[in-house]
């Protein structure tokens, strides 16, 4: 077992906590996340059958345990806020920026606000193909869709964003510009 | 200052740069706390059963001596903020009984844990109460529009890729008026308003075309942009068309790119014109992605020799998730004859006909199987009983107009 993880720690480990951190934008999250995706990994290695490759299969798991993460959060969050009429996107906007988006100029940090506003499969097609950098064949093997699906998605999400952006520039009196910046951990 | 408009590959550029996100942790940190979340699952159950009972015990002894409990509950039902400052005295006072039952080496991931395993549970319970409710009222069935059944209004059909984008479900519209110079903008403003996810479908409308009526009432005319995607992705884009304007009287489209005559498609190559056939002899399956959604008639995607092979193709299993037939296997015939328009299915003896939704949806996918061959009526003979729905199993049976009625 322990050679199993680190053969994928050596391989997989920062793009999958990449790949994370983009969909959840918390670092312990991704942290956590991350951790049991190795769990579920370990648990089922023997079973992988090599339809897909390594690569894609281990996304793909690193896309369940995190679409399961957003499912039990929002099942709680329902709970204790039902009374509220909070907007939740909100709640997911105050999560802090991290040192290397802060870094970056406006445009790349109007950017990653964007993603938050993008459905959950916008998302995951967005950062899979621009961030993690894999093709569209593998992206539709992550996600078990048709190539046409990973295709339109990609599009609508480009679409979503860009219109984001030009209504970012609209209200550019009315940003929220006290974000916090996350504080990098030592 | 910010820009106004963007490119969408300016887009692309920028999503490229954000920066990579790095896990600053050791391999072998990382390699402990898995162990370390293995381990403490084993406790769990235990002390998360301890932590209840502790909390029973507080919670009970609070509301029978304390006046403090109760005017934090009389409170907590005048303002929703109490409720929460509440919770999170709960979820305070769970850790502490977590805290105190736990081993003392136990760190606060511990903690962390058995709250999110908590918080889990709450979750399944809120699920398990809300699905069967919402399974309640979904309507489960989408029924065929007959022309008998529209008077002063007309229906519109629009072709939507199944959720995974490998077969066309026509989805069907009926307005309340009629006015056939309007067609294509009728199409164009359904195009808009559709919301395909809760039919079980994709999220592919609206396109970024202008559809135009062409030279005549019966061609319509697509517009595309240079760099537009659908060029690219032509295969399930022309057959999404051709499949909606089949029910619309529209027989040819016509495309131009950017105000040039034709498009350069990825895959079909460069077309000005392209014909919408009215008869492609498929069969018709049913489409269904899961118990919450609808379920649809589906044309398949090739097409048979001839009406009696397409229809037995209709009891057939699929390679295809989400598609299952249309037509019950003991649904049987012994005989087919066909006369100018006319097709008379002869059924067998102790053909399974009931009064009930599968046998409607099974013969109305019989009804557009024969309509995809050209005919213009069919006659069951032999039913066993007389009515199924409002079809009259009687009389020779009008082919509907378009399946799947959705309002």
């Amino acid at each position: 077992m322990d050679s199993v993880f680190h053969d994928l720690y050596e391989k997989y480990h920062q793009e999958i906590y990449q790949f994370i951190f983009y969909m959840t934008k918390n670092r312990e999250t991704a942290e956590d996340l991350v951790q049991e995706v190795y769990i579920r990994v370990m648990k089922a290695y023997e079973r992988f059958e090599g339809k897909s490759s390594a690569k894609t299969w281990i996304y793909s798991i690193a896309r369940n345990v995190t679409i399961d993460y957003f499912r039990k959060q929002k099942g709680w969050k329902d709970k204790i806020f039902s009374n509220f009429d909070w907007d939740r996107q909100l709640i997911i906007d105050t999560q802090p920026i991290p040192e290397e988006v802060a870094i970056m100029n406006d445009d790349i940090q109007d950017i990653y606000r964007c993603l938050n506003r993008c459905t959950t499969n916008q998302r995951s097609v967005i950062i899979l193909r621009y961030i993690s950098g894999i093709s569209i064949t593998e992206t539709a093997e992550v996600l078990n869709w048709s190539e046409s699906k990973v295709k339109t998605t990609q599009h609508r999400a480009l679409k979503a964003i860009k219109k984001m952006m030009e209504d970012l520039s609209g209200k550019e009196g009315h940003r929220i510009e006290k974000i916090p910046l996350e504080r990098k951990r030592n | 200052m910010r820009k106004s408009r963007w490119k969408e590959n300016e887009i692309e550029d920028m999503l490229r740069e954000l920066p990579k996100v790095k896990d600053d942790r050791s391999k072998a940190e990382v390699f402990a706390r898995i162990h370390d979340k293995k381990r403490k699952k084993h406790w769990l159950p235990l002390i998360a059963g301890v932590a209840s009972l502790f909390l029973m015990v507080v919670l009970a002894s609070s509301i029978i001596t304390g006046k403090e409990g109760t005017t934090s509950q009389e409170d907590s039902s005048k303002s929703g903020k109490l409720s929460i400052s509440e919770s999170k005295e709960m979820s305070e006072s769970k850790q502490q009984g977590a805290n105190i039952n736990e081993n003392t080496s136990e760190d606060k991931q511990g903690n962390q844990e058995f709250l999110s395993k908590q918080a889990e549970s709450e979750s399944k319970d809120e699920v398990s109460q809300i699905e069967p409710f919402k399974k309640d009222k979904e309507k489960t069935f989408a029924h065929a529009i007959y022309q008998d059944d529209l008077k002063n209004e007309s229906t519109i059909t629009i072709g939507v890729p199944d959720d995974h984008m490998k077969v066309i479900v026509p989805i069907s519209i009926k307005l309340n008026h009629f006015d056939r110079t309007e067609t294509l903008n009728q199409l164009v403003n359904q195009m808009s308003d559709i919301d395909e996810e809760q039919y079980g479908l994709s999220d592919y409308f609206p396109l970024d075309i202008k559809i135009s009526q062409g030279n005549d009432m019966t061609t319509a005319h697509i517009e595309f942009q240079e760099d537009s995607q659908l060029l690219d992705d032509d295969a399930l884009f022309l057959h999404s068309m051709e499949e909606t304007f089949s029910y619309n009287n529209i027989e040819r489209m016509t495309f131009a790119t950017d105000g040039k005559q034709g498009a350069m498609f990825l895959h079909a190559g460069f077309l000005k014109e392209q014909a919408v056939p009215q008869q492609k002899n498929r069969t018709y399956l049913l489409y269904q992605r899961d118990e919450y959604s609808p379920r649809l008639l589906v044309p398949s995607n090739r097409d048979y020799q001839d009406f009696e092979e397409a229809l037995q193709a209709g009891k057939g299993e699929q390679d295809i998730e989400g598609i299952a037939p249309a037509i019950p296997e003991d649904m049987n015939w012994d005989n087919i004859n066909s006369e100018g328009g006319l097709v008379t299915i002869q059924l067998s003896e102790h053909a399974a006909i009931e009064n009930n939704e599968e046998s409607l949806q099974a013969l109305e996918a019989i009804l557009f199987i024969a309509k995809d061959f050209g005919f213009k009526k069919v006659k069951f003979e032999n039913a066993p009983i007389e009515k199924v729905g409002h079809l009259n199993l009687t009389d020779d049976i009008v082919v509907p107009k378009a399946p799947n009625q959705v309002n």
